[in-house]
């Protein structure tokens, strides 16, 4: 406080931001009511206020910039694109899991050496064959005995990891939309 | 539809509600990484990864509370990151240190901001000292009360206070030097 009663800066701008303890802000308040020059100053801390606010605020330019950047449609995308990747993850897991287990019960290498493959071009014949054969694998699965077939297994296991990591890859190219 | 039902229907994993969120708070957001950065590249790069880090920690934010700090309280943290890298100093400058910063005679309050112009502002805003700037941006640029400030940065709120007289006095002392130096 100087001769005149007024307040530091510092007191009247914690005055203005309402940031004093009750006691205090009452004291300042009732000084200012009656000071002409402590109304002057803290008039000219409110001009000063809404001069900071208009040169932050964002010019047409700038503004400019970002729309055309069109992250709600981008991040959007990027958010629903990395849900699709887990469930490609997902998807992934579960074939190289059904790859396993069909290739360890034995069903697989029978299954294709059964199937009408002089047939392929006439649909009519060998989609009936399939429909049962698929069939036939189907309830093989249950109860055929456990065989070792690593010729089948290998490759169906090398195409469901093939599968992740193309998933793994995608989501990590999709982090930012600014990194081509 | 409101906020509060674009947030819940994005925790459920909605992109399009997401998008909507992105919509809203995009201005914002990247109005403060670009205040805090004054770099345009480095700002929008920054907004993508703040609303993505909110996409992924959606789930445990409480619909009850205020989106927008929330939301820029992550900015802010990635701006300070950004900023650290860029800067190549690893370590927080203190508020002891800034504190102590040299404050001989700064021009009286209110009466340099006047003469400049919002690009002179700006630049000077841009120099401040990280604590401050972010406090000065949240407070000036996105309009969040002193008691939102003191929340997203996890300060109290006589030090949000502090943080924006120390500011304005660095300020004006920052101008007048640009206008003897002109
Ligand atoms: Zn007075």
């Amino acid at each position: 406080m100087n001769g005149k009663g007024c307040w530091d800066d510092m007191t009247l701008d914690f005055f203005r931001m309402g940031l004093l303890e009750a006691a205090e802000a009452e004291a300042v308040r009732s000084h200012v009511q009656g000071c002409p020059t402590c109304q002057a100053r803290l008039g000219a801390l409110d001009l000063e206020d809404l001069r900071l606010e208009a040169a932050l605020a964002l010019t047409r330019e700038e503004a400019d910039v970002l729309m055309a950047a069109d992250l709600p449609d981008r991040l959007a995308a990027q958010v629903s694109g990395g849900r699709r990747g887990a469930w490609g993850l997902a998807s992934g897991l579960v074939g190289l899991g059904l790859a396993a287990a069909a290739g360890l019960q034995g069903a697989v290498l029978p299954w294709l050496q059964g199937l009408p493959l002089g047939g392929w071009m006439s649909a009519g014949h060998w989609a009936p064959q399939l429909t049962s054969r698929l069939f036939r694998w189907a309830r093989s699965l249950l109860w055929s005995p456990p065989e070792s077939q690593l010729d089948i297994l290998v490759p169906l296991l090398a195409a469901g990891l093939v599968i992740i990591l193309l998933n793994l890859w995608q989501r990590r190219r999709g982090l930012s939309p600014f990194h081509h | 539809m409101t906020e509060r039902e674009w947030i819940r229907r994005a925790q459920g994993g909605d992109a399009e509600a997401f998008g909507a969120l992105v919509r809203l708070h995009q201005n914002g957001v990247y109005g403060f990484c670009l205040r805090m950065t004054g770099r345009r590249e480095d700002a929008l790069d920054l907004t993508s990864e703040a609303f993505l880090r909110a996409y992924r920690s959606l789930a445990g934010f409480d619909v009850t509370q205020p989106f927008r700090p929330w939301l820029l309280r992550i900015a802010a943290n990635l701006c300070r990151d950004h900023l650290q890298a860029r800067q190549k100093r690893p370590t927080p400058v203190e508020d002891a240190v800034l504190a102590d910063l040299p404050d001989s005679d700064p021009p009286p309050p209110g009466q340099v901001l006047a003469a400049h112009d919002r690009a002179a502002v700006r630049q000077a805003v841009a120099e401040l000292p990280e604590p401050y700037r972010t406090t000065v941006t949240l407070h000036y640029f996105n309009q969040l009360s002193y008691q939102e400030i003191s929340e997203a940065l996890n300060i109290p709120v006589g030090t949000v206070g502090t943080h924006l007289y120390r500011a304005k006095r660095l300020l004006r002392k920052r101008l007048v030097e640009q206008e003897v130096a002109t």
